[in-house]
């Protein structure tokens, strides 16, 4: 089940959350003012609200995003040796020291490859914050993608666009750099 | 002691799972089941299970919102771009892999370098260029630059995995007169399968769900609305539907757009959950 939001396009996972944050016909508020906790005749209106609006795209982003990563790191999981787990419950470790001093440590490259994609996920968004907000209200929810493309094919400003886009693209590239550097860490071999 | 720690966490990381399935199954089945709802049941019980099965909702999703067209149209530029990307990603990864010749390290390289590109740095100059050639709001046009951006990955991963294939049985066929070409596609490509499949099932769903690609390429008249792809399709039927207050075919038209990929997703989940992980890894 975690991993169907990933074979979603994106748009439809958009369009799909834009329904369940409609004020009146939401599925959030229809829940939230079943249990009591909003009322029916003032319902937030999340995606309108600049409070809120942010939060509720990055709530979509993560939702769409958290199957990819348990598949990712399930399959590392698998290919970690069994008899090193049982090692270690016979050498009595609980579940935390396991999963802090070996479970992290095996799979590092591949926390490693999923930090550094995260970071350049985090710099994109532009499918979703297009379809959900148009980057708005009041650009609350505006990404870099949204600016350029705005710039390039709402005011045909197509120079401005690319320098923008070259800018991008130097940030990710060190954000990205950065994230691969600074999860640096020694290779368990196994 | 340990274990008795370890029990007492143990219910909180189940009721968690169990919490974080919900969310994410929640919204979709929710979808599927309002869009049988009549429009009196949307506005007055969103939480509840609809009163009676209302199917025109799903006519007006087909026949007004032409949702079964955009999904004809995806499924064809996708078809289109996914066999482009895959015979000449294959062809480019098994020579890179298995030949040795002059700039072959600057081929690759320049190939590999792709994927450090971004689609927004390419966004100006690619609608130019598509402008230029004839290629804005074509099926033809689209495939093309999907394939594009499809390759530079596809030869990274294929080449790695041509790489990987044991040298004896190529010398052993090539012993028995096997040609290059038939060495190629009688001998190689069948023994790098686990590899084409995975990374075809990234490309299908990486193109599958372009978004800013059709928005920028597919701009037009009437005439390039017709065909639009499913991305552009379910938007423009947000928007309308938001308009005149037609949830119903909202919903339906979602419904519509993702049972495809969800009949898909239930027969083979284990395969493209192995085939991503892989992507991923390599």
């Amino acid at each position: 089940v975690y991993f169907f939001p990933q074979v979603l396009a994106i748009t439809i996972i958009a369009v799909l959350w834009q329904y369940v944050y409609n004020p009146r016909q939401g599925l959030l508020n229809g829940f939230l003012s079943s249990v009591g906790l909003v009322s029916k005749d003032a319902p937030p209106a999340w995606l309108s609200d600049p409070r809120t609006a942010f939060w509720c795209v990055l709530a979509v982003l993560v939702w769409a995003n958290v199957g990819f990563y348990v598949v990712l790191f399930s399959a590392a999981l698998q290919a970690v040796p069994r008899e090193i787990y049982e090692a270690a419950m016979v050498d009595g470790a609980g579940q935390n020291a396991t999963f802090w001093r070996m479970t992290v440590p095996l799979l590092w490259d591949t926390l490693q490859v999923a930090w550094v994609y995260l970071a350049i996920a985090a710099l994109d968004g532009f499918a979703l914050v297009n379809v959900m907000t148009g980057g708005g209200p009041n650009h609350e929810t505006e990404v870099a993608g949204q600016t350029i493309y705005t710039a390039a094919f709402g005011d045909f400003k197509f120079g401005y666009a690319s320098a923008m886009a070259v800018v991008l693209f130097l940030i990710t590239m060190t954000v990205a750099a950065l994230a691969f550097k600074l999860s640096r860490r020694d290779r368990v071999e196994f | 002691m340990p274990d008795s720690k370890d029990r007492l966490i143990r219910p909180f990381v189940h009721a968690g799972l169990i919490f974080w399935a919900l969310v994410t199954g929640g919204p979709v089945v929710w979808a599927i089941l309002s869009s049988l709802k009549t429009e009196d049941d949307l506005l007055s019980r969103p939480w509840g299970l609809p009163s009676k099965l209302e199917f025109s909702n799903w006519v007006r999703a087909w026949q007004q919102a032409h949702i079964g067209r955009y999904l004809l149209n995806s499924a064809l530029v996708v078809t289109a771009s996914v066999t482009l990307t895959m015979a000449l990603g294959a062809m480019a990864a098994y020579a890179l892999a298995r030949y040795e010749f002059r700039g072959r390290r600057i081929v690759y390289l320049g190939f590999v370098s792709g994927m450090m590109f971004p689609v927004f740095l390419a966004l100006v100059p690619l609608f130019a260029i598509s402008k230029n050639l004839g290629l804005i709001g074509t099926y033809h046009g689209l495939a093309l630059v999907y394939a594009a951006f499809g390759l530079p990955f596809t030869i990274f991963f294929l080449t790695a995995f041509f790489r990987s294939l044991p040298q004896a049985i190529a010398e052993a066929a090539v012993i028995d007169g096997c040609s290059h070409f038939s060495l190629f596609t009688r001998i190689m490509l069948p023994m790098a399968k686990p590899g084409l499949v995975s990374v075809g099932i990234f490309n299908v769903l990486g193109q599958w769900n372009q978004y800013v690609l059709p928005l920028v390429l597919m701009q037009g008249d009437e005439s390039v609305q017709r065909r639009w792809v499913l991305a552009q399709g379910v938007r423009n039927l947000a928007v309308t539907s938001g308009y005149r207050g037609d949830h119903g075919a909202l919903l339906a038209g979602l419904t519509l757009s993702m049972l495809p990929v969800l009949l898909v997703y239930l027969v083979f989940h284990r395969k493209l959950q192995e085939g991503l992980a892989a992507g991923g890894l390599k």
